[in-house]
């Protein structure tokens, strides 16, 4: 289980956006030109890292990314037939 | 003509577009603002049972940081309820117990304060705020526009319940005093052009902070502030500075109540929803402007007032006129009977002056030069004088509650006759005048040399111009 207090301090060292620009980078990394959900994300960014436990930068790059418009959001239902919130990459120019 | 009417039809055709863009740009708005039925919702909280409440009380604290606008909060409590769901299943599938896997998951997303703070950061960037901007700014351009349309309707019905309780009652036999008689219906009309701009301004600030707090993902309140300062000072300074036109002190108290509207709106349930016009409005608004009028109507008919006054004068003396309050009349061995001296005058609509001009005029009638009447005369000048109100019965004349002009120009030869403009549109009471031609005799006393005439000029400016213009 990953400590509070470790998390925290994350949190205020990041004055410099430091550990959230490089989460930002790995999502992108890991979405690639692919429709993913926020769990498929998190696996495709934590396969083979010591951190696997650590997600709780994954949705603030998530939404932040999404804020400044490099990643698109869209609620698609899945294979269960439940709707997902899925994300891609958006483009300058359609693909 | 051709380019006018061009400019007509495509003022009238962007005024359409403005205003069909922006109620799709605010159907989309409420949608979002709004917790609506169709958006996703927590009820994708995976499993059941025990592990509702921790995943439940987790998102709650998570929530509680979140100033983002309620279909934003229900889209995050959604999305990390799946996420969850996925990573229990995942832990599950592991070998964890189901209490312990749901543990694990929360965890793996640290404390929910700190995540819902930086949700709640992420989710606003400069893009969106930029966004934000533009939209309030395009949405107060329709708000304006429909907020006018619907404030005109709803003072013309308040105006229209009024006049037909006001017949109902002058049917009943009660006398009623004519609060606008003194401004020839300006007054009116001017305050229904002012109390729908206001109601047109209360709008705008609304559609603007609505729209710019959902495009930039911020509730309504945290940006009402921002939108407030903009819209009471550029609603002040135009009502103050912009709005031109007819102005008395209830119309300028009234146009102060349009930047006041605007603040209004920008704190006033500012978090509720826009009204949307339902069948009831609609069936409203058919019988405020149907069915009353045509009651009006037949009150109206039903009553046929008149505004005769018992002993109206028909005809007057020239001792009616009370010019002796002016002057008396110059002596005839220094203005002769036969010639005499008559005022015109003129409206310069550009300039917003009267042109006053006196010619002379003898047994012929043609106009002569006036210039030999002049030798016996110095300090000749054109003198306006409050008068009776002209739409009284009676011939008008000096009102004798004043004993000074309230404006006096200097008469100038222009050709044969003297002129003189009066800027009456620019004083604050000018309403009824009269104005008389005045010259310092020989003797060294001022007289009289013409009966001069008078009119109405309202006031015609901005407010400030009228709070600082000479009374």
């Amino acid at each position: 289980m990953a400590d509070g207090a470790a998390m925290s301090r994350m949190f205020r060292a990041e004055s410099g956006d430091g550990p959230l620009s490089a989460e930002r980078r790995r999502v992108l990394d890991a979405l690639d030109g692919d429709v993913l959900t926020g769990p498929a994300i998190a696996r495709r960014v934590r396969t083979g890292k010591s951190d696997s436990a650590d997600q709780a930068l994954l949705y603030p790059a998530l939404y932040s990314l999404e804020a400044r418009w490099k990643l698109q959001a869209e609620w698609l239902p899945g294979q269960d037939g439940v709707r997902h919130r899925t994300y891609r990459k958006r483009y300058l120019r359609p693909r | 003509m051709i380019f006018a009417t061009v400019y007509a039809i495509a003022l009238l055709c962007g005024t359409i577009a403005l205003v069909i863009g922006v109620v799709a740009l605010m159907r989309r708005t409420e949608r979002r603002l709004g917790p609506g039925p169709g958006g996703p919702s927590a009820s994708t909280t995976p499993g059941a049972g025990a592990a509702i409440d921790p995943i439940a009380a987790y998102l709650d604290r998570m929530s509680g940081e979140l100033a983002l606008p309620a279909a934003d909060v229900a889209e995050v409590r959604a999305e990390l309820a799946d996420h969850l769901a996925d990573s229990i299943a995942s832990l599950e599938a592991e070998g964890l117990d189901r209490d312990s896997a749901t543990r694990e998951a929360l965890g793996r997303l640290g404390p929910p304060a700190e995540l819902g703070r930086q949700i709640h950061a992420a989710h606003q960037s400069t893009r969106r705020l930029l966004a934000g901007a533009g939209g309030g700014v395009f949405a107060a351009g329709g708000g304006f526009v429909l907020g006018y349309i619907a404030g005109g309707f709803m003072v013309s019905a308040v105006i229209i319940g009024l006049a037909a309780v006001s017949g109902v009652l002058m049917l009943l036999g009660l006398h009623l005093p004519n609060l606008l008689s003194d401004t020839r219906g300006l007054g009116g009309n001017a305050m229904i052009t002012v109390l729908a701009t206001a109601i047109a301004a209360y709008a705008a600030t609304r559609y603007a902070i609505r729209t710019s707090a959902s495009v930039s993902h911020r509730t309504p309140r945290t940006i009402a502030v921002v939108w407030a300062v903009i819209g009471g000072l550029g609603f002040g300074l135009w009502a103050l500075f912009g709005l031109h036109g007819y102005q008395t002190w209830y119309i300028v108290a009234a146009e102060l109540l349009i930047p006041m509207a605007a603040v209004a709106g920008a704190f006033w349930r500012v978090e509720r929803g826009l009204p949307q016009a339902g069948r009831a409005v609609l069936a409203a608004g058919l019988v405020a402007f149907i069915v009353l009028p045509l009651g009006l109507f037949a009150v109206a008919g039903g009553a046929s007032v008149t505004v005769s006054s018992p002993g109206e004068a028909t005809s007057f003396q020239m001792s009616d006129l009370h010019l002796d309050t002016v002057a008396p009349m110059a002596p005839t061995k220094w203005l002769p009977e036969q010639d005499v001296i008559s005022g015109d005058f003129a409206v310069d609509y550009a300039a917003d002056l009267t042109v006053v001009t006196a010619s002379r005029f003898s047994a012929e009638p043609a106009t002569l030069p006036i210039q030999p009447l002049l030798a016996n005369w110095r300090d000749i000048r054109f003198e306006a004088w409050h008068a009776m109100s002209i739409d009284l019965p009676g011939p008008g004349g000096i009102d004798t509650h004043y004993t000074s002009p309230f404006a006096v120009q200097p008469a100038t030869l222009h050709g044969d006759s003297l002129a003189a403009s009066f800027p009456f549109q620019k004083y604050r009471d000018a309403g009824s005048w009269w104005v008389v031609l005045t010259a310092v005799g020989p003797d060294g006393r001022r007289y009289r040399l013409d009966i001069g005439g008078g009119d109405y000029t309202s006031f015609s400016g901005t407010a400030w111009e009228w709070l600082t213009a000479p009374q």
